[in-house]
């Protein structure tokens, strides 16, 4: 069977401890679940296995991956590796949190096949990381990064939160300098957000944390943004930065509009022209012994696609490929959503190229509202739909976009 | 089917009222009196009780107790028939309620023994006083704590003249003091007069829509009398109707052969909708009819008008056919189409009163379950074109240009306001604010003034209630009464969203407050509209001359950061959501303006100032 879905997510939902910001499918870490658990992961995957998906990207996150028990860790990689670690495989990261990796863990990955981690620091301040209900102090993520270097990992992200309360312009220099030290490849960095039913946003309702004001959010973000570039990391995307060549071509592929597959509880899929989730419940997971029920199933339909195309594009530098869009669309982008993007443009928040439509420096800081602004402006009568509604292969699936740099 | 009580002369019958402020206990003293004479039942009288805070039950109630015709037996042993007449009980209904006094001989009083003298107790007790009714106080809630029955006498003596001995101490509650108020009706009040063998002159009081019947009109009998079968012509409308029933309250509605002078009752008569009923009108028999109407009749006018809109345009006709159900029971009520730039097509409506206008859009609301918009109340003016052409406008809108203008005259209210004296300094800095003339300080009591004031009404429909709480801890009443048009030195004020005037938002001001409400309008409106991917300038205009101005920042952060696998479903729903949030608002150019926002601008807080 052909490969429809390049893209292979692996949800492991055990934290020790949940991040007050935290509103993720997760679940308290107790090693006995943990080891069912990947019981039932490795009947998904074999099922899986047996329909004869191939990924080009593997992404196992969480939660916190690298929290399971060495014995569960190596079965779930190493069966991963033996089931979809071919030729095909491109790109294979796995999540880690800085206080959870060990030497032991680390060389099961690098055996396995692992070739990209992905540290969560948020901060390297001691008061960030107590406001945002981190476990693991400043000074442990750079040794986490030099034991997985010692492994023999090259590739490494660092994801950092912005924004979170009481954060200061020398803290963003702070976590400047730490990251020139640790000198990962790839760096995210995510505004914090105040998600309802998190701790986070309980303190903030209870009057108990202050969160920065939107502006002064902004300035810290520019901040931290042209401390990593002059480092020499580059936005792709944007959340995402990195050295050139060291995208993530997992994450990558979820922006073009590729296909994916997801296994564990509550991981997301997109194949063959639908949207859905695994049930997002642990016990039921297990018992269902790596059958589980999928739950909010769509069918994206014509104009769906069109319009995840135009927003998940827009999140990238590169912005949307408007030949290309406009011959999916059967009509000229102008025709379709001509004066919103004309006022968008005006505004200072796009830039219409003659191949593409990009997202301003400024549009980047208000990207959900621009996308609004041109979803709420799309006139899709004029587009001519012809029923392609599936993964868009002009992802990692097609063209490699590696070698697309 | 007839009534079963054996007939009772009109000497033994006593047509009286309830008057009262606004929750001194007037329904449930009304209630109590029908449980006393056994008109309901020990069960109805709790019923009534614990619902009395719903809207719906007490417009029940209302309907119900209209014109109750009580059986009561006095001390001398005699069967009198008591007819208790419901007044409404906000002057925005001041007509109703002297169309409603005039069929009685009699008022009960009723003062919060803790709360005293408010302003609606004195605009209703001169009412009655102007209507020659014998008034019977009656100091209500007296097992209360802070009941206060000898203050509260004392200022029924320096306000209406009444001697202490002559009040009735009562609890509705309890019931303490009931009998007392029946044995004093019967010996105070005096029975109606009337000849019976006379042509038929009966006066209306009050009507409502049943989709079944038609409408029920509410009727008193001044002269003659009223049966089944009669033919009636309304004098006014000069309209005829065949009688289908007589009938009377009790409380529900019971048939009877006839209404004889000095009854009140009910005439169903297949009549289709409520605007061929006018309250006040005089009932006469088509053939061998009085030739002289009763006196007093009066087409009662709106004074306050507001734009209402739907929400989603798409729910124009429903909106119709809610404001046409609505005014089949309320022949008070105005509407008629209008367009707004900003909100698209709506209606133009008009109301007797603040009140009534806020009971209207509540119960459309409820009634329909459709989301309106509504614009700033704004009273009708006098307009004098240079030409001679005097007319009334009754939305800024229609303001004819400048040059055409010779001048503008606004309505006046006379305005009594009673306070605590501590609050008199408070009270009289707001309507000074409020552009109000003093014209008389009376104290009830040592501790409690009656300011009188002459002020206009566009002051007194716009935030006002609040203000007046919040200057007086919430002990400050109100009542008002149109007195006249005064020439004012008025302008229109435009507000400009984005450079682009928003007719919706415009009002009418004095010359001399303009600068501070167009600051006060545009601080509320930054408050109210969202943050845009622009800045939005907002300014206050008159003509072409900007009186103030201020922005609305662009937006400085509005990004998900984190949008992996799965969120792409989950973030295109909340994409939707906010697609939907917006189809909302009203479109202004490029702004987008919450709903509420055209409401919201009137609550002219002085926050910041």
């Amino acid at each position: 069977m052909k490969p429809t879905a390049p893209g292979l997510y692996v949800h492991v939902p055990f934290c020790t401890v949940r991040c007050s910001y935290c509103d993720f499918h997760v679940a308290g870490y107790r090693a006995a679940v943990a080891e069912r658990y990947v019981d039932a992961l490795l009947e998904e995957l074999a099922a899986l296995e047996g329909e004869g998906f191939r990924p080009r990207t593997i992404f196992i996150g969480g939660g916190t991956p690298s929290v399971l028990p060495p014995d569960a860790w190596g079965r779930l990689l190493r069966f991963l590796g033996r089931a979809f670690g071919g030729d095909d495989l491109e790109e294979w990261t796995v999540e880690a949190n800085p206080g959870t990796i060990d030497r032991e863990k680390a060389e099961i990955a690098r055996e396995a096949g692992v070739d990209r981690i992905s540290t969560g620091a948020q901060t390297f301040s001691a008061e960030g990381l107590q406001v945002l209900g981190r476990e693991h102090g400043p000074e442990v993520v750079a040794g986490a990064h030099a034991l997985l270097r010692e492994a023999g990992f090259e590739r490494l992200s660092l994801d950092l939160i912005i924004g979170w309360p009481g954060q200061t312009a020398a803290a963003v220099d702070e976590d400047l300098r730490r990251v020139r030290e640790i000198d990962p490849g790839h760096v995210s960095l995510y505004h914090l957000s105040y998600e309802e039913g998190t701790a986070l946003d309980r303190q903030r309702r209870a009057g108990r944390v202050e969160p920065l004001p939107d502006p002064e959010v902004i300035t810290l973000a520019r901040r931290a943004l042209s401390g990593l570039r002059e480092a020499g990391y580059a936005r792709y995307e944007v959340s995402n930065l990195c050295r050139s060549g060291e995208e993530s071509l997992h994450n990558l592929n979820y922006w073009l509009r590729g296909g994916y597959r997801g296994v564990g509880s509550g991981a997301a899929n997109f194949a063959g022209g639908a949207r859905w989730r695994n049930l997002a419940d642990v016990g039921a997971y297990i018992r269902a012994g790596g059958r589980p029920e999928r739950v909010d199933v769509e069918e994206i339909g014509a104009v769906g696609a069109l319009e995840e195309r135009l927003f998940l594009s827009l999140r990238l530098e590169r912005g949307l490929d408007i030949a290309e869009f406009e011959e999916r669309a059967g009509a000229s982008l102008s025709a379709i959503c001509g004066d919103a993007i004309d006022e968008l443009v005006g505004d200072g928040l796009l830039v219409r190229g003659t191949d593409s439509l990009r997202a301003t420096e400024r549009g980047f800081e208000v990207l959900d509202a621009v996308i609004l602004k041109l979803w709420d402006g799309c006139d899709w009568e004029e587009a001519r739909i012809d029923g392609d509604t599936g993964p868009d292969d002009a992802s990692p699936a097609g063209a490699s976009p590696r070698l697309d740099r | 089917m007839s009534d079963a009580t054996p007939p009772i002369p009109q000497e033994r019958i006593r047509n009286f009222s309830i008057i009262a402020h606004i929750d001194h206990g007037k329904s449930t003293l009304a209630d109590r009196l029908l449980l006393r004479t056994g008109t309901i039942t020990e069960r109805e009288f709790r019923n009534q009780m614990l619902d009395e805070m719903d809207l719906e039950q007490e417009r029940g109630i209302t309907i119900k107790a209209k014109a109750v015709r009580m059986i009561h037996t006095a001390e001398d042993g005699l069967t009198y028939q008591l007819n208790l007449i419901d007044t409404p009980g906000h002057v925005d209904f001041n007509y109703e309620v002297s169309r409603s006094l005039a069929a009685c001989q009699g008022a009960l009083l009723v003062v919060d023994a803790a709360q005293g003298i408010e302003a609606q107790t004195v605009a209703n007790a001169f009412l009655a006083i102007e209507h020659d009714l014998e008034i019977i106080p009656v100091l209500n809630k007296i097992d209360l704590p802070a009941a206060r029955p000898d203050e509260v006498k004392e200022e029924l003596q320096s306000t209406f003249g009444f001697r202490p001995g002559e009040s009735i101490a009562a609890s509705a509650k309890t019931g303490v003091g009931t009998d007392e108020i029946l044995e004093t009706v019967v010996t105070l009040v005096p029975p109606p007069t009337g000849a019976r063998d006379v042509p038929l002159r009966a006066s209306i009081i009050d009507s409502h829509y049943d989709t079944y019947r038609g409408v029920i009109v509410y009727v008193c009998v001044k002269e003659g009398r009223l049966r089944a079968g009669d033919e009636i012509l309304f004098m006014q409308k000069q309209s005829k109707h065949l009688v289908d029933e007589v009938g009377i309250f009790s409380p529900g509605m019971k048939p009877v052969d006839a209404l004889e002078a000095g009854e009140v009752g009910y005439i169903v008569a297949s009549i289709k909708t409520i605007h061929d009923v006018s309250i006040g009108d005089t009932v006469t028999t088509r053939v061998a009819g009085a030739t002289e109407p009763l006196p007093g009749f009066k087409n009662p006018q709106p004074m306050v008008f507001c734009g209402m809109y739907p929400a989603d345009n798409t729910d124009f006709e429903s909106l119709r056919s809610a404001l046409e159900r609505l005014w089949l029971n309320d022949s008070s009520f105005t509407f008629q189409p209008e367009t707004s730039d900003a909100l698209g097509f709506g209606f133009r409506c008009g109301f007797l009163g603040l009140l009534h206008m806020e009971i209207t859009q509540e119960r459309i609301e409820r009634e329909s379950g459709l989301d309106l918009v509504q614009t700033a109340p704004t009273v009708t003016y006098e307009i004098l074109r240079k030409d001679g052409e005097l007319f009334k406008i009754e939305s800024p809108a229609d303001l004819p240009d400048a040059m055409h203008i010779e001048e503008i005259r606004e309505p006046m209210v006379t305005a009594n306001l009673i306070v605590p004296s501590e609050f008199i300094g408070a009270t009289m800095r707001l309507m000074e604010e409020k552009r109000g003339d003093l014209q008389k300080t009376e104290y009830l009591s040592p501790t409690r003034v009656q300011l009188t004031y002459e002020a206009p009404l566009q002051e007194i429909i716009i935030d006002f209630y609040d203000k007046l709480k919040s200057s007086t801890r919430g002990y400050g009443t109100l009542d008002y009464q149109f007195s006249r048009y005064r020439k004012g030195d008025l302008v229109k004020l435009n507000i400009l969203v984005g450079g682009d005037p928003v007719d919706a938002l415009s009002i009418m001001v004095h010359r001399s407050v303009s600068d501070r409400r167009g600051r006060q309008m545009l601080r509320r409106l930054k408050k109210v509209i969202p943050q845009h991917l622009f800045q939005i300038p907002l300014q206050a205009a008159i003509g072409a001359k900007v009186i103030a101005r201020m922005n609305i920042g662009a937006l400085s952060k509005n990004v998900t950061a984190k949008c992996y696998g799965g969120d792409i479903s989950r973030k295109r729903k909340l994409l939707e959501k906010q697609k939907e949030g917006k189809k909302r608002m009203k479109q202004v150019g490029r702004v987008n303006i919450p709903q509420d926002a055209f409401m919201a601008v009137l609550r002219l807080d002085d926050e910041g100032e």
